[in-house]
């Protein structure tokens, strides 16, 4: 998971806002939340890969923080307000999925 | 990277958004990142699919398969550069010795029935019809002039379907057994092109309408793997189902032993491929090891 918390004060951060989120989207996030993105690794090393790939597109300023956790775990979220969205429910670690 | 699979069964429309699958279905829109897909099998023919996704799956090497109205599989997508290398690779394919393809042929043919073997113990079958598998074994000649793999495929698949059975008779049973073979197939086709080898140019198989004989060269010892699910699933019931045919397209995700490792038979293909190129270059068949047939492990949907 990826939080963040980006300035929006002038053209030039909002840009780089913009590119950051793109890019997240390109590496196959999604969002769970305003601010909060996610997205299922398979195993360790492809988490290592993954966060190495952020590394190289972080914008410059502001509040961006990693958080590994388990599919299990993650499962676990208690949703108190409102519900998962439908794209969360589809999403997870099997590996066949129908549409 | 890759390990999922897709099933597209109600999208109404498939395309790309920053890199992600993206499928519209009942105004709802799912995102799928697309390094994470494996397997695509489209089955509602009214699909519509943009050019920019086809030429992205194109370009991942992401196995695409297309099904007809009555759910045969009829096209799949490849890219016409599938690898960096691509020239230099086929023309050492052209190159590749007729001793060394028959050779490598006769060993597949001598693993195919190994795997036979392998089943039909694994389903206790009789005795007497698994020696005369060993005897054919033994008789296998250079290049199997004598057409062992024929006579042994006979008795197998009578021994494990019952005495009636033939392949060309149109039951159930055949039904999924096509079905099966052809997503192994596209899955050996789609690893063949990403390694750069050109599909046609084959080791045995010659005939003139076949685009992927060399997907139907080495996929020879993986067949098996095939039977032996409808054995178990499909002889007990009298239809081939839509259940059925997503557990076969599922086998893609079974976990299989290759070199005494655990491992997606995916990714057993990819490594048996390169093992097949490997062979080529060192000319060494002690290199070439094939995947242990019964020591498939089925996913779990």
């Amino acid at each position: 998971m990826v939080f963040y918390d980006l300035p929006f004060d002038t053209k030039q951060n909002v840009r780089s806002y913009n590119t950051f989120r793109n890019n997240l989207f390109k590496e196959g996030f999604h969002m769970m939340q305003y601010s909060i993105y996610s997205k299922v690794c398979y195993n360790k090393e492809s988490v290592d890969f993954v966060i190495k790939r952020i590394n190289k597109f972080l914008p410059k300023l502001g509040n961006v923080r990693f958080l590994t956790i388990t599919e299990k775990q993650y499962q676990n979220i208690k949703v108190v307000v409102g519900k998962k969205s439908n794209e969360e429910l589809i999403i997870d670690d099997r590996r066949l999925i129908e549409i | 990277m890759s390990w999922k699979t897709i099933i597209i069964k109600d999208g109404e429309r498939v395309s790309l958004f920053l890199n992600n699958f993206v499928v519209e279905n009942n105004n709802m829109k799912y995102h799928i990142p697309l390094d994470d897909i494996n397997a695509i099998l489209f089955e509602n023919y009214k699909t519509t699919i943009t050019t920019r996704i086809i030429n992205k799956l194109a370009e991942k090497k992401i196995l695409t398969i297309i099904c007809d109205v009555d759910f045969k599989p009829i096209s799949i997508i490849q890219p016409i550069e599938a690898n960096h290398m691509q020239l230099r690779i086929i023309n050492n394919q052209l190159e590749w010795n007729k001793e060394d393809k028959l050779y490598l042929w006769t060993q597949i043919v001598r693993q195919k029935i190994e795997a036979q073997i392998d089943i039909l113990k694994l389903n206790l079958k009789d005795i007497n019809k698994i020696q005369l598998l060993y005897n054919y074994i033994e008789e296998l000649q250079f290049s199997d002039v004598t057409n062992r793999e024929g006579h042994a495929a006979k008795v197998y698949f009578k021994e494990l379907y019952g005495h009636d059975f033939t392949r060309d008779k149109e039951n159930h049973i055949n039904a999924a057994l096509n079905f099966g073979y052809t997503i192994l197939r596209h899955a050996f086709a789609r690893t063949i092109v990403s390694k750069g080898l050109h599909p046609s140019i084959a080791l045995f198989h010659h005939n003139m309408y076949n685009a992927f004989a060399l997907a139907d060269d080495l996929m020879e010892p993986f067949r098996p793997i095939v039977d032996n699910y409808v054995y178990k699933n499909v002889m007990n019931i009298d239809y081939f189902s839509r259940a059925t045919k997503l557990e076969l397209v599922n086998l893609l995700n079974s976990k299989i032993t290759f070199r005494d490792t655990k491992i997606y038979l995916t990714n057993a293909i990819e490594k048996y491929v390169d093992l097949i190129i490997n062979y080529f270059d060192t000319k060494d068949i002690s290199n070439l090891f094939y995947p242990i047939i019964s020591s498939v492990e089925y996913y779990e949907l």
